[in-house]
This record gives C-alpha cells, sequence and structure tokens, in this order.
C-alpha cells in the first residue's frame, strides 16, 4: 500500500458532523416505532374483523350442525348406554359424517386469524415498552 | 465512550436481545461510512445516505452471518450499494458502469508504488484537486481507491466488497493510478 498516497486521501476526509451518530440512533427509533404503529393498526383492523366475522360464521355453523342432524346423533349417544356400547362405530361413523366440514374449517380459520392477530398485537404493545425502558436507563450516550 | 468489544460480540449481544447495543456500531463506522459516502456520492448527499445505510443494517443485522464475511465488509458493501442506487437515480453515473461484464483481467508486474513519482504525489497533496481527479474516473476505479487507501482496506476485501475477483479489483486499482498520473503529466 502506498502510505504517501494513504496519507493524501485521509488528509481531505470530511468529517461527519458532530450529532450524527445520535441523528442516526434517533432516526432509527422514529422508524421502529412508525413501523410498530403500521403493525398495531393492521393487526387491529385484521383481528376486529376477524371477531366480527365469527358471530355470523358461529351462527351458520350452529344452524348446519342442527340441519346435519349432528344434534340427533349426539343425543343417542347420551340417551341410552346399552345402544352405545353396541352400536359405538355406527354411532361414531354417523357423527363424523354429520360433521359440516367446511362451515368447521370457516369458524377455525377465523378464529386463528383472531388469536394471531391478537398475539401480535400484544407483541407490538409489549416490545416497544421493553425497549423503551431499557433505552431509558441508556439515555443516548453519544 | 467506544466500547473495546468486537463487532461479533456486538452483534451477538444484539442477536441476542439487546437492540440499544446497535448504537456502539453507529460509533464505531459511522465517520468511516460518512467519509467514503461523502467521496463517492458528494459531502451534501452523505448525511442523508449515511442514516439510510445504518437502516439498512439495523433492519438486516438480524440475518448477519459472521461466517460469511467480517461485519466491515459487510457494511461497506451496504454502503458501495446504497452510493451506487442513489448515483444511478441521480443518473450521474451510466448503469454500464456500475455492472462492468468484461472485466479486464491483466497483472502488471510493476509495482503500483513506482507508478506515481513524487512529483505527481506532490500535485494531489491538493484535496480539491484529488477529488476533481477522482470524479473523472469511473465508478468502480474510484471505490477501489477510496476503499483502499481512505479506509485502508485489502484487495481481497474491496473484492467481497464489489463481489469481484481479487484480479479484476488488482487490475481496475492499476487503471486508476495509470490514469491518475496520466491526467497529472
Amino acid at each position: 500500500m502506498n502510505k504517501e498516497l494513504i496519507k493524501i486521501f485521509q488528509k481531505s476526509l470530511t468529517p461527519p458532523p458532530e450529532n450524527s451518530p445520535s441523528l442516526i440512533w434517533e432516526k432509527i427509533l422514529k422508524r421502529e416505532k412508525r413501523l410498530a404503529r403500521t403493525r398495531l393498526s393492521i393487526f387491529s383492523i385484521v383481528g376486529t374483523v376477524s371477531f366480527l366475522g365469527l358471530i355470523p360464521i358461529f351462527k351458520i355453523l350452529l344452524k348446519d350442525l342442527a340441519k346435519s342432524g349432528f344434534y340427533e346423533y349426539l343425543s343417542i349417544a347420551f340417551s341410552n348406554g346399552g345402544t352405545l356400547s353396541l352400536y359405538w362405530k355406527e354411532l361414531s361413523f354417523s357423527l363424523t359424517e354429520a360433521l359440516p366440514v367446511i362451515s368447521i374449517l370457516e369458524t377455525a380459520s377465523l378464529v386463528f386469524v383472531f388469536f394471531l392477530s391478537l398475539h401480535y398485537i400484544l407483541k407490538q404493545i409489549i416490545r416497544p415498552t421493553q425497549q423503551k425502558s431499557r433505552l431509558g436507563q441508556l439515555s443516548l450516550s453519544f | 465512550m467506544p466500547s473495546q468489544k468486537t463487532d461479533e460480540e456486538i452483534i451477538k449481544l444484539y442477536q441476542e436481545g439487546a437492540p440499544e447495543i446497535f448504537q456502539e456500531l453507529i460509533e464505531k463506522y459511522h465517520s468511516q461510512i460518512f467519509s467514503f459516502v461523502a467521496r463517492l456520492t458528494g459531502v451534501s448527499n452523505a448525511q442523508d445516505l449515511t442514516q439510510d445505510i445504518f437502516i439498512k443494517v439495523w433492519k438486516n443485522l438480524k440475518k448477519f452471518d459472521s461466517q460469511k464475511a467480517s461485519f466491515q465488509t459487510w457494511i461497506f458493501s451496504i454502503a458501495r450499494n446504497a452510493s451506487f442506487d442513489f448515483l444511478k437515480k441521480k443518473k450521474s453515473v451510466l448503469f454500464s458502469d456500475l455492472e462492468t461484464g468484461d472485466e479486464p483481467d491483466f497483472t502488471e508486474t510493476i509495482p503500483d508504488e513506482n507508478l506515481l513519482p513524487d512529483e505527481v504525489l506532490q500535485k494531489l497533496q491538493d484535496s480539491s484537486l484529488l477529488n476533481k481527479l477522482l470524479d473523472t474516473l469511473p465508478i468502480q476505479q474510484k471505490t477501489i481507491l477510496i476503499l483502499h487507501y481512505q479506509e485502508e482496506i485489502t484487495f481481497a476485501e474491496i473484492g467481497k466488497i464489489l463481489g469481484k475477483p481479487l484480479n479484476t479489483v488488482k487490475s481496475h486499482h492499476h487503471r486508476a493510478i495509470l490514469e491518475l498520473r496520466k491526467k497529472l503529466n
């Protein structure tokens, strides 16, 4: 390496502004805050929509269960112990067949989306609080 | 106060869930990155670009793998990409200058130290002249000179930063030095 050239290059260096590190850190924190807020709003909307969607979907599920005769098979299972011990195989087949699969899947997926959103919402609320308390201790050492 | 921790130690702490440790990386590298970006894109753009570079580093630090490259190589790769993107957007550099397909790959036997005689080095003491001359060089050559002489990074590391073979970096460097000498004579 040419030592003279190194000297020449380093002599003409432009130093950054003195507050440059704190400006960079502040920008990162601002961006993080904005991202957390955006995530929070998105997950809140998704959570609310899935929760509201659960009401009609659940009603449809109950209706489908009634229509398919599921309750009747279920009541047989609980009414007579002797019948159940004799025909438990047939009864369980009938019960399975009577399940409204599509309605159950719809309800389950909505419940899943709702809990997933709830999980992310809580994560967004808890994480910034933890970070804030840690950063408060540091109070920008620059 | 700058810490005595190595980059790897800082990154490990960050990856283990201590985001505030990132400030130490900023403290350690902001000056180098700022000077590098200022030389490549101009002082007026350097502050914003430096901030953007550190945001990119922050966003991707969790994925950083020290087995693949050192942190210095990695951060300079990000800085180089950000600067080239900026220049491309500004259209001050042609896309073809950045994507060099046919790389010259000659190995000179003349040592680079002998390429710049004393009177040429004397002329280069003038900072504004040096900056002007650097601006006339193709962007790849300019980048190599800045990384090698300003940041004191080896050709092998520069090769990793630019994603080019070592011989290509060496020949770009050689050409850049010849070009400087030609312009100053």
